[in-house]
């Protein structure tokens, strides 16, 4: 039987992940600090070191499994929700809905993957030249909490006011960002740059201070909240950036 | 062979998944290879190719690492660029060399010629399309008025070549276009690509198909809509009727229609929509997708049908409902800033759906 939690992957960990469950991986420098999270998409008998098949934003918007060109390597961290299966009806059509978005390899190939990214907000209108709506870019938390929310389940309070954060959180939080930045402010026409189509950190919503995006982490400490159908926690409200460690 | 800047690992990895202790570094992306064979990452390899074996190296660090890899056409330069540190971070927890002193490389120096490479690649005629749009593709980060012109030159003159329509497609979905001129030759021509991508009958065309019915509705004049009907044929993919119904939404999203044309539209959603908001047909998933694409659709083209649609849904499962109902709320708040009363009008509707509905 499921059990709703949160779980740290360790080696003596077997759990029960069903589909929508959240998956997430945690920085290299043994701090617990959770980088990257994305949905399970097939329910599996999680153990450590065995791939999952992710929807997720990579970014870009993909879905990995075992029969993709490149399997997804093991988790740290998941997190079950219990959910009603009128939940999961309106987070199946939510999926199907979102998956209209997911670009061919060749696209991705050619567009490079930041197009539909975005680190603040988690969830992010794009408007076309005359203002027309066509879709939305999402952080990888972004995108979990807009599942999530697609079933009436509110995760995080994202109309409060996130805590603020730092270079050096932005560094651990988004390393590989934090690297291309690093490029871009020397030379925004790099070649790395121009190949990914990375325009610096003030495309993804890190413009001017205060930076205050919902980390990865924060979903974790929401999530672990859910170990009953009913009733509900309300939305999590991340105390500090500490809550960046789960 | 492809230079690589030594990587040096020098310690057992913090995920406890890799080899004990190694000292170990590599000049060239061949011999990376093979050093991430000799560490035995076999946990992570899938088909032996080299391309899956470099996957490997940077998907210990993280996945975007990895679909950096993936999406670069350079890949020795994303290695060297993302790897020397991210290695150091993901092997040796003992590494004392911050982000920033890591140098971004000689490639830095070389960034102008590279653009004027580029632009000579898409200057010349005699190189393919393929190569061309590619090349444009990157320009274009740096220089979109460069690349917007030469893009809507080759998209009218691109005919019966599949890749390079593929290419122009996904160009043009980055470009913006801020002269109306520009727009009108853009929409038309890519509804030239989206019917010649079409007639392909070929499933692997879809997600360009896609893109290019999503980028005709972000541009063209409300009153061409009708143009759309074709892509909600019965002979149509599935994935494509549900994307010329999302396309419908684009091009309503800041106000409904307000003529009284696009009969033929009209009725070709408010056909699809009857049959699949029935009870016994409509489940979860895709069907669910697509019909509540088709009401928002429906709603946007004439918000006169909306008594109809809630009726309709009287009958369907209360979580559809819920769905259908945040679609249009959705629909209402990206109205509200247009000149007309339509977003007013269909929240007061949606009061009575809120009744009908099933509290959780």
């Amino acid at each position: 039987m499921t059990k709703y939690e949160t779980l740290r992957i360790c080696p003596d960990v077997k759990m029960n992940a069903s589909r929508f469950a959240v998956a997430g991986l945690y920085s290299n420098d043994d701090s617990r600090c959770v980088i990257h999270a994305g949905l399970i998409d097939e329910s599996t008998e999680l153990q450590h070191g065995e791939p999952v098949t992710l929807f997720h934003m990579a970014p870009p918007l993909i879905t990995e499994s075992a029969e993709s060109n490149s399997r997804y390597q093991p988790v740290d961290i998941v997190s079950v929700v219990g959910l009603t299966s009128d939940e999961l009806y309106k987070m199946e059509e939510w999926r199907y809905r979102v998956s209209a978005y997911v670009e061919s390899d060749e696209a991705k190939k050619l567009k490079g993957p930041f197009r539909q990214y975005v680190i603040h907000p988690h969830k992010c209108p794009v408007l076309s030249e005359l203002k027309r709506l066509i879709g939305y870019r999402f952080s990888c938390v972004g995108l979990v909490i807009d599942c999530y929310e697609s079933a009436g389940i509110a995760t995080i309070a994202i109309d409060h006011q996130m805590p603020e954060i730092d270079e050096e959180v932005l560094q651990q939080t988004y390393p590989q960002i934090a690297r291309l930045e690093s490029i871009h402010r020397k030379k925004p026409e790099h070649k790395i740059l121009l190949e990914l189509g990375f325009r610096g950190i003030r495309e993804l919503g890190l413009g001017d201070k205060p930076w205050k995006p919902i980390l990865v982490g924060y979903l974790f400490h929401s999530l672990s909240r859910f170990n009953h159908l009913s009733p509900r926690p309300p939305a999590y409200i991340p105390h500090s950036v500490e809550d960046r460690f789960f | 062979m492809t230079k690589l800047e030594s990587v040096s690992f020098t310690n057992q990895g913090s995920r406890g998944q890799y080899e004990p202790a190694f000292e170990e570094s590599t000049s060239t992306l061949d011999e990376f290879v093979d050093l991430a064979k000799r560490l035995r990452l076999s946990a992570f390899y899938m088909h032996g190719s080299d391309k899956a074996n470099l996957v490997v190296g940077v998907e210990c660090v993280n996945p975007l690492g990895k679909h950096l890899l993936l999406s670069s056409n350079n890949k020795d330069i994303v290695v060297r660029e993302l790897l020397p540190y991210e290695v150091n971070d993901a092997f040796d927890r003992q590494s004392d060399v911050p982000v920033e002193s890591v140098s971004p490389s000689s490639e830095i120096e070389g960034s102008e010629d590279y653009v004027t490479e580029l632009k000579n690649i898409i200057c010349n005629n005699t190189n393919s399309l393929v190569l061309r749009s590619a090349a444009a593709m990157k320009v274009a980060v740096v220089e979109p008025d460069f690349v917007r012109g030469w893009t809507l030159e080759q998209l009218a003159e691109c005919v019966s070549d599949t890749e390079a329509s593929k290419n122009l497609i996904y160009l043009v979905d980055e470009l913006r276009f801020p002269r109306e001129e520009d727009r009108n030759d853009l929409w038309q021509c890519l509804m030239n690509q989206a019917v010649f991508l079409r007639s392909k009958n070929d499933p692997t065309l879809s997600n360009a198909l896609g893109t290019a019915i999503r980028r005709i509705a972000s541009v063209i004049p409300e009153s061409k809509a009708d143009c759309l009907v074709s892509f909600l044929s019965n002979d149509s993919g599935v994935d494509t009727r549900l994307i010329a119904l999302q396309a419908v939404c684009i091009i309503f999203s800041m106000a409904p229609y307000s003529g009284s044309d696009l009969i033929a539209l009209k009725d070709r959603i408010n056909e699809l929509r009857k049959k699949l908001v029935d009870r016994d047909v409509l489940i979860f998933g895709q069907t669910a997708a697509i019909a509540s694409a088709a009401i928002s659709a429906s709603t946007c083209i004439s918000l006169s049908s909306i008594d109809e649609v809630l009726a309709d849904l009287n009958s369907v499962q209360p979580w559809f409902r819920d769905v259908v109902k945040q679609a249009l709320v959705d629909l209402a708040n990206n109205w509200k800033d247009s000149a007309s009363k339509a977003a007013q009008q269909l929240i007061d509707k949606l009061v009575h759906l809120e009744h009908q509905t099933t509290p959780r």
